[in-house]
């Protein structure tokens, strides 16, 4: 026999329960338990759900194995720039300590060979701004010159404006007079040279531009 | 040759003058704000368009607005001190401002070192007292005026 607890106008009293109740209670239970066959159906049905979450697991494996070598690939790659920045500014910075050890006659020709795009392999090798203080001004001029020729033609963008520190006033001069006149077409804006230009150069160069824009 | 940290300050003066917020003159110049407080700090250079626009907005001649044919006065401490260093190191090539260099070239870096040295070796700069320089030059710098033909040069100073 069982008892069950009931409230009844606040006092408390105990209720037989009958047998129904407690046999849904005990019909309830079994719901968990399982016989011999249904375990192994149950298992073979554990089974598949494993195997499908291997199959998803795999391709989830093969994503990130092919993305992680994406990264891995790339990050490589970038090792492989920043080394070859390092072994580039460790070599420029060992030439350019031995640049001043070579006579004047090996600076000018080395001067000529940037100027005229001689040995490029070499030249590549230089970093261009380091050199050039070691050169007499009249080679920087040199330079200079062809170097503007040739961002007139489009084969080199800016190496005439790391020159232009380093250059005579009046091969400047001279260039704001070309320039003026419109021998530089491909040459739009002197923005980067002109705090190089001696003070006449500029007015020169600011009443121009300020034509233009009239 | 323009002192880019003068012409920043006047910028900024003749901004102020004509009450301008860094933002009102900024959009003058179709540049940012920070674009201009660069200029005014002489950490960038003001392109040829915004110093013809800068000009007609405060109405200045460019030598005003460019601070030209001004005076370099250096603090021997720190030469650099309140100018652009290349308005410095051109002033001393052109031979405009004249500096005890023994003085004063620990405050250059190698490549400006070298600049005033070439322009010495080539005749273009003079300098009276190579004597007391040689003694502040590094092992490299002296070969490049021992050297070879340029030989001639120690003796002369010595």
């Amino acid at each position: 026999m069982k008892l069950k607890k009931v409230i009844i106008d606040g006092k408390e009293y105990y209720q037989e329960v009958e047998d129904e109740s407690s046999e849904v209670s005990i019909e309830e239970e079994p719901k968990e338990v399982k016989n011999k066959s249904e375990e192994s159906n149950n298992f073979g049905k554990n089974e598949n759900n494993t195997k499908e979450k291997n199959v998803d697991f795999s391709m989830i494996k093969d994503q990130v194995r092919d993305i992680s070598s994406r990264i891995l690939s790339g990050v490589q790659d970038m090792i492989n720039t920043e080394k070859e920045a390092i072994n580039f500014s460790r070599k420029s910075d060992r030439i350019s300590k031995i640049i001043p050890f070579l006579s004047d006659d090996e600076l000018h020709n080395l001067a000529l060979k940037i100027a005229n795009d001689e040995d490029k392999e070499v030249i590549s090798r230089l970093d261009i701004e380091k050199v050039l203080p070691f050169f007499t001004e009249e080679d920087c001029d040199i330079i200079f010159i062809k170097k503007l020729e040739c961002a007139e033609k489009g084969t080199d963008g800016s190496t005439y404006i790391k020159c232009a520190p380093f250059v005579s006033q009046k091969a400047l001069s001279k260039f704001v007079d070309l320039y003026i006149e419109g021998e530089f077409k491909n040459i739009s804006k002197l923005d980067t040279i002109y705090p190089f230009l001696a003070e006449e150069d500029i007015k020169k160069l600011f009443y121009y531009e300020l034509g233009k824009d009239n | 040759m323009i002192d880019f940290v003068k012409v920043g300050k006047k910028i900024q003066e003749l901004r102020i003058q004509s009450n301008l917020s860094q933002d009102e003159l900024a959009d003058k110049l179709f540049i940012t704000r920070q674009g201009l407080s660069r200029y005014e700090h002489g950490q960038s250079v003001p392109s040829i368009d915004s110093l013809i626009t800068l000009s007609k907005v405060f109405n200045v001649s460019i030598d005003e607005l460019l601070c030209l044919d001004e005076d370099i006065v250096v603090d021997k401490d720190n030469i650099f001190l309140g100018h652009s260093r290349e308005y410095v190191i051109s002033n001393i090539l052109q031979g405009k401002l004249k500096l005890k260099f023994e003085d004063v070239f620990y405050q250059f870096s190698p490549s400006e070192r070298m600049r005033i040295l070439l322009a010495i070796k080539e005749g273009r700069l003079n300098y009276d007292n190579m004597e007391d320089l040689y003694k502040v030059l590094t092992s490299a710098e002296r070969y490049l005026f021992n050297g070879g033909k340029y030989r001639e040069i120690e003796k002369s100073h010595n």
